[in-house]
């Protein structure tokens, strides 16, 4: 075989190599593009004016009045401000709840050894519950307390329901920390809450953020408790949107504008949980 | 100790930061009375909830206004109602409702109110003035437990236009059969003109208003007097075709997913022959934004085997809740006066003079307005309501009053669950047979669980 | 002794407040399903009816008269069902897409996990208005340009539209679990393969798959536990329709809740729901501890 020749073997090899390269990325990216499509349409439709909106089109003179027009409706900022109650109060004590709880389940000495892993099994059965099955009780007792025309009543369902999450993600956080650390610091005088706050916390951070960051997207996603245990005044985000499904075919600048304002914040936030969400979401069952 | 210092501050700051996010949406205790009330989505409740806003002051009250779609507004307030619930001041109802909360004690009695309302106050209201069929509607034993705030009945809405292009007339007394013929000759796919539209949602307030006064038309009946379930019977599979039959062969694509707000908008954009709805629908047919201002036809309720009382009676009204409040309920009621008044229509014709916003059926002074008057429906609308009897709806005697519905607590679900089949049936996912035996199964257990069958 | 008790301390509040908020009320349901109880009928007695409120789903006469129940059961069944096939398949084949090095491969990895943080009453009417509506929705338009007839896909294939819909939204967490799974796959063991000369296909179904069961497995019992009690986006798209042909249990026990107002078969209906999502979740988890222990 001459020298030439293995050059030009090479060369064809190398150049099919980038072919299959160049169509496999341009595969990649059509997949990806037309997956995102639905929310990138909501995102432009946004800035069309209601009669640009009738009819689809990718091309066209963009405008803010929609924009403008849905962030001017106050009731907007109600369902706006109670989302973000919700989210705020609701993740803030999920978390406050769950991560003490979920050091005790993995660091702790129960009265039996075993007891541990039964709290734990049983954080994760809660998961499985569906809302429907606590609808009724709840809705009869917040309507005899009054408690659906405030945030609270919503908000314990909302801790009821993700402190099962947070223990769930973060057990599998603390599950990785050398145990060996927090018994020298048992040695050394440190309380539990010193081991929790000291050391454990900032150890597992960013496996505690996320599991936040992604409580507070379920939160601020979630719609059969937030519908159906909420007065207008307390009606959260999620609630606003299911009000469009009436409107066929109308005001489809201002459904998408008002869609894209309630969809951005939790896909920005579920984005940065990306890394953590498969440790976090499988228990640790499988590795992330 | 500290340890449990430092717990608290953290609890208190979630607390604190959450709060402030909430701040001004939950005080309650001192300050105005605030009174909520959720209106159903459609144009002329739409037009008050705007009009609080601008017009409505009293002293110390404010007055909380939001709207909701139809089936939202209903369920959310008979659960609301039958749990004791105070998330609304005022119940938006119809007489569906008023008629059994008003037995169940879930509606204040109006008349004490009325009784201490100063001699002025009395005269400006003219209690008088309101139409009677319509009042009398919300009212047991003769006292009131809501004030209309606009009635309808239903008729034909047709465009002159298409059939004068055609060489069509539409009779002043149509028939089913009249209206399914018109309908096929007008209809015109190829050129997007749908010979007649009708609700297709189901939801016993939605496709059910229709078709049940279909069903009467047809001599259709629900029970007979001894509470037998009656659905399997000729008459009613004579209606259920009759619906099938219009909508699949002459009516819009997207059949089921059209409520009065998709059949207006249809109608108004000059692609649909007929069009069978509310006569509160015909103003928004002719505001200026309508295609077809100025070209809308008006006729009766289509008839059958029934020749007359083949419409619907219906109005939205207030009531107020019981558990509510002292202060809230002399504001409701207040806010109520204001809302059903001779000052508010009169408002709403001079900021509107096409009427579009204007509660009709109401009050009889509204038809005296000179603008109002000029309308070209309100002459059929008037001439509708003079028709009505809601306590004998069919061409056979029943146990139940009701036209468009059954005045039962359950017929809410029944008949929704009758849509339902109904829908099915439309698009051939049941046959009719099926449709009917389920239909005819569901009012059957009605009468058992509900005790009426003895 | 002092510091079992701190231990307490730091569990019991959760315990409390999560036993308070979901199992207590559950109990509670339990009990509700036993009551013959008509909050429309407030002049009936409430009483006591052992399972009736049961028997009035489960209850077979005959068989021309299957009750609805059945039905609704199959729906969700076949709902759940065929979503997590769905996802498992294609979310299979495109993890391995992006397993491959390209530029920027990140971004199309973002791109397709947005669809799964989006809430989903609004993926429901962004979809049903600018997309599957047959007049001003993108289906319309292109099947109009294409020369056909655009059907109301809402009405016609409800269970289709919302199967498409679940899957869009979950078939990116499928994606970036797998993906995590075939990250895992040491790259000895892929070099190995191809000096071995095994080809493509025998190397992606004999060594990655089996290799990747066990994140498959997880992927699929989370699907399921959030897909089963999903109902805003059946609420917002076909609204259960036409009739009841998409009706899913927990939109059931809604419309039992808040149209029938009647409270004992709607808490008889959603304890059904309970027992059914233990049921399935209880198959998959064995099916998952069966495997981990012949492997380990």
């Amino acid at each position: 075989m001459s020298e030439r020749t293995l050059v030009q073997v090479q060369r064809t090899i190398r150049m099919r190599h980038l072919w299959k390269k160049v169509l496999m990325t341009a595969l990649v990216y059509g997949i990806a593009i037309a997956y995102f499509f639905p929310i990138l349409y909501m995102f432009l439709s946004g800035f069309k004016t209601e009669q640009q909106a009738v009819m689809p089109a990718i091309f066209f003179k963009p405008t803010l009045e929609t924009y403008r027009k849905v962030l001017s409706d106050p009731t907007m900022y109600q369902y706006l401000r109670n989302s973000l109650f919700q989210v705020l109060v609701g993740t803030g004590v999920s978390l406050l709840l769950g991560v003490p709880a979920s050091f005790a389940l993995v660091f702790g000495r129960l009265k039996h050894p075993e007891s541990n892993g039964k709290f734990y099994l049983w954080f994760i059965t809660t998961i499985l519950l569906p809302p429907v099955a606590v609808l009724i009780p709840l809705f009869t007792w917040y309507q005899q307390l009054n408690l659906i025309n405030t945030p609270y009543g919503l908000m314990m369902a909302y801790v009821g329901f993700h402190t099962p999450i947070v223990v769930w993600m973060v057990h599998s956080f603390f599950s990785d920390l050398p145990g060996e650390i927090f018994e020298a610091a048992e040695i050394d005088g440190c309380s539990k809450l010193q081991q929790l706050t000291r050391i454990a916390i900032p150890l597992a951070r960013t496996g505690i953020i996320s599991a936040g960051l992604l409580v507070a997207v379920f939160i601020w996603n979630e719609f059969f408790l937030g519908f159906n245990l909420t007065g207008n005044p307390t009606a959260t985000l999620p609630v606003y949107m299911s009000r469009f499904r009436e409107q066929q075919g109308m005001f489809v600048a201002q459904l998408s504008a008002s869609s894209t304002i309630a969809v951005l914040p939790a896909i920005i936030l579920g984005w940065m949980t990306q890394k953590a969400l498969v440790k976090g979401l499988t228990m640790g069952a499988v590795k992330g | 100790m500290k340890r449990n210092a430092f717990v608290l501050v953290l609890i208190v700051s979630f607390l604190a930061i959450g709060t402030m996010a909430f701040a001004g949406g939950a005080q309650e205790a001192s300050g105005p009375v605030t009174i909520n009330i959720a209106l159903a989505n459609n144009p002329i409740s739409q037009a008050m909830a705007k009009l609080v806003q601008s017009e409505y002051k009293a002293e110390g009250v404010v007055v909380n206004v939001s709207v909701l779609p139809e089936n939202d507004l209903r369920q959310r307030l008979t659960t609301e109602a039958s749990t004791g619930g105070t998330t609304y001041d005022i119940f938006y109802i119809g007489p569906y409702e008023a008629q059994t909360w008003a037995r169940n004690g879930w509606l204040e009695n109006l008349e004490p109110y009325f009784d201490k309302l100063s001699s002025e106050k009395a005269a400006w209201y003219d209690r008088d003035d309101l139409i009677k069929g319509m009042a009398d509607s919300l009212a047991l034993d003769g006292e009131a437990f809501g004030l209309p705030f606009y009635g309808e009945s239903s008729f034909i809405m047709y465009n002159k236009e298409l059939f004068a292009q055609k060489g069509l007339t539409m009779p002043m007394e149509p028939t089913w059969d009249q209206i399914y013929e018109l309908a096929k000759k007008i209809h015109d796919p190829s050129k997007g003109i749908v010979g007649m539209t009708m609700r297709g949602a189901p939801g016993w307030g939605m496709s059910g208003a229709p078709f049940v006064t279909m069903v009467n038309a047809f001599g259709g009946r629900f029970y007979d007097m001894d509470w037998n379930a009656t659905v399997d019977t000729p008459q009613q599979r004579g209606a259920w075709q009759m619906y099938k039959k219009i909508l699949r062969e002459a009516g819009q694509a997207d059949i089921l997913s059209y409520t009065y707000n998709e059949c207006i908008a249809l109608m108004a954009s000059g692609n649909a022959g007929i069009y069978y709805d509310a006569t509160s629908i015909a103003p928004p047919l002719e505001a200026a934004d309508s295609k077809i201002k100025g070209k809308v036809g008006y006729v009766m309720a289509p008839h059958q085997a029934l020749k007359s009382n083949t419409a619907w009676l219906w109005n939205w009204s207030m009531g107020i809740n019981p558990k509510s409040s002292a202060a809230k309920k002399a504001a409701a009621f207040d806010f109520m006066l204001w809302a059903t008044s001779k000052d508010y229509v009169k408002k709403t014709v001079d900021l509107d003079p096409t009427g579009s916003s204007t509660p009709p059926a109401s009050r009889s002074s509204t038809y005296e307005l000179p603008v109002y008057a000029k309308a070209p429906y309100a002459s059929m609308t008037l001439k509708t309501l003079e028709g009505m009897d809601f306590t004998k709806p069919t061409l056979e005697p029943v146990p139940y009053v009701g036209l468009q519905y059954i005045a039962i607590p359950e017929f809410a679900d029944a008949g929704t669950k009758m849509t339902e089949y109904l829908a099915d049936y439309v698009v051939d996912k049941i046959s009719l047979d099926e449709a009917i035996r389920k239909t005819q199964e569901v009012f059957e257990q009605v009468a058992i669980d509900g005790n009426y069958k003895k | 002794m002092k510091t079992r008790k701190t231990e307490y301390r730091f569990l019991m509040p959760a315990i409390v407040v999560v036993a308070i908020m979901t199992q207590f009320p559950f109990l509670l349901t339990v009990i509700f399903s036993t009551l013959r109880w008509n909050l429309s009928r407030p002049d009936l007695p409430r009483t006591f009816n052992g399972f009736d409120n049961y028997l009035y789903f489960l209850k077979i006469e005959s068989l021309q008269h299957i009750p609805e129940f059945y039905s609704i059961l199959w729906q969700t069944v076949l709902i759940t069902g065929v979503t997590l096939l769905l996802c498992s398949v294609v979310g299979f084949i495109l993890a391995l897409l992006l397993d491959h090095e390209i530029p920027g491969v990140n971004i199309a990895r973002t791109l397709m996990l947005g669809p799964f943080f989006v809430m989903s009453t609004a993926s429901g009417v962004i979809w049903k208005t600018t997309i599957f509506n047959t007049t001003f929705g993108w289906y319309g338009v292109i099947a109009k340009a294409l020369g056909a007839t655009p059907v109301d896909l809402v009405s016609y294939h409800p269970i289709g539209v919302i199967i498409v819909l679940f899957t869009w939204q979950w078939m990116p967490f499928f994606i970036l679990v797998l993906l995590a799974g075939l990250q895992g796959i040491p790259q000895d063991l892929v070099d190995s393969m191809r000096i071995d000369g095994v080809s493509w296909l025998q190397g992606v179904f004999k060594i990655k798959l089996p290799l990747i069961m066990n994140h498959m497995r997880v992927a699929i019992m989370l699907g399921l536990v959030f897909l089963i009690k999903e109902f805003g986006l059946i609420l917002v798209t076909t609204a259960g329709g036409p009739g009841t042909r998409s009706y899913t249990l927990p939109y059931a026990v809604y419309m039992q809740v808040f149209s029938a107002n009647n409270v004992g078969r709607a808490s008889a209906l959603a304890v059904m729901t309970v027992v059914l999502t233990l049921i399935l979740v209880n198959l998959l988890y064995r099916s998952i501890v069966k495997r981990n222990a012949r492997y380990s």
